[in-house]
């Protein structure tokens, strides 16, 4: 198979027809993904930052299941509900992604699947075939 | 990408066209194709004349991911080897309904995924773009 999709047991599952993980060749695409801690099922919290935090930790948890981490990300793409939180936003992503960072891409959008998610991201990465 | 780039990395981007598909409505083409992938530009349910298709949820959706298999085609790839998908609804009110027809189309096992809410052309419902692997191994028959 060319095209690899994983779904971890250990996060939310998806709320539409995709898969958390898709993986060709070397190029990971991980899922558009809200700040739902998969230990309650619920937000991880009702501002931006505490929701960033957990986006960020789920990612590290997609990552591992094809052997990477946060420091093979080259694209990460950020879905802000409101500009304003753009600064907790990043204050939760620099803490998370230290001192490798990879480009980038913020924009406000109307509106997010996920009841009151203030935040979406998705990212690529590339990792060792 | 200038000339010159282009000559001294060989050729790194080919552009795929489809004759008589809806014509892209800026400076953009329909798909490219570099280091075995394709990536399309977003779509939405159009004819050829730029008129928006279908008043549904159901009929756009169908129309735009018809595009898109259409544009995966021309480069050597299909529905199944679509790695990432992201899509821009009109209102996320029409989520479930977008959901049923895009499982329809789009098969098992499913590609990641973004949805969000977006401010869209009149008329238009939802927009997709997707990226797929087409591998080093089949030459694209992108002309």
């Amino acid at each position: 198979m060319r095209v690899e999709t994983f779904t971890p047991g250990n996060l939310a599952r998806p709320i539409g027809p995709y898969s958390h993980i898709a993986k060709a060749g070397s190029y990971v695409s991980l899922s558009g993904t809200p700040g739902v801690d998969p230990a309650t099922g619920q937000l991880a919290g009702s501002d931006a930052y505490s929701q960033a935090r957990q986006i960020l930790e789920s990612f590290k948890a997609m990552l591992a299941v094809v052997s990477a981490g946060l420091e093979q990300v080259i694209h990460v793409h950020v879905f802000l509900k409101r500009v304003d939180d753009f600064e907790p936003m990043n204050r939760a992503y620099a803490e998370a992604f230290g001192g490798h960072l990879p480009a980038r891409t913020v924009i406000c959008v109307a509106d997010l699947p996920k009841k009151d998610a203030l935040l979406t991201m998705n990212l690529t990465a590339l990792v060792d075939e | 990408m200038p000339a010159s780039l282009q000559q001294s990395r060989g050729v790194v981007k080919d552009v795929i066209r489809i004759q008589g598909a809806p014509r892209p409505v800026g400076a953009f083409s329909l798909g490219t194709k570099a280091g075995g992938f394709i990536f399309t530009a977003g779509r939405s349910s159009r004819d050829t004349d730029g008129k928006v298709l279908g008043e549904t949820i159901e009929d756009q959706t169908r129309n735009v991911l018809d595009q898109i298999s259409a544009i995966l085609a021309e480069g050597g790839a299909s529905m199944a080897d679509i790695v990432k998908a992201t899509v821009h609804l009109s209102d996320l009110s029409l989520f479930s309904r977008y959901n049923t027809v895009y499982a329809e189309l789009v098969p098992e096992p499913r590609p990641a995924r973004t949805t969000v809410g977006s401010q869209l052309g009149a008329g238009v419902l939802v927009e997709i773009d997707v990226v797929a692997y087409v591998g080093d191994e089949k030459p694209g028959s992108s002309k």
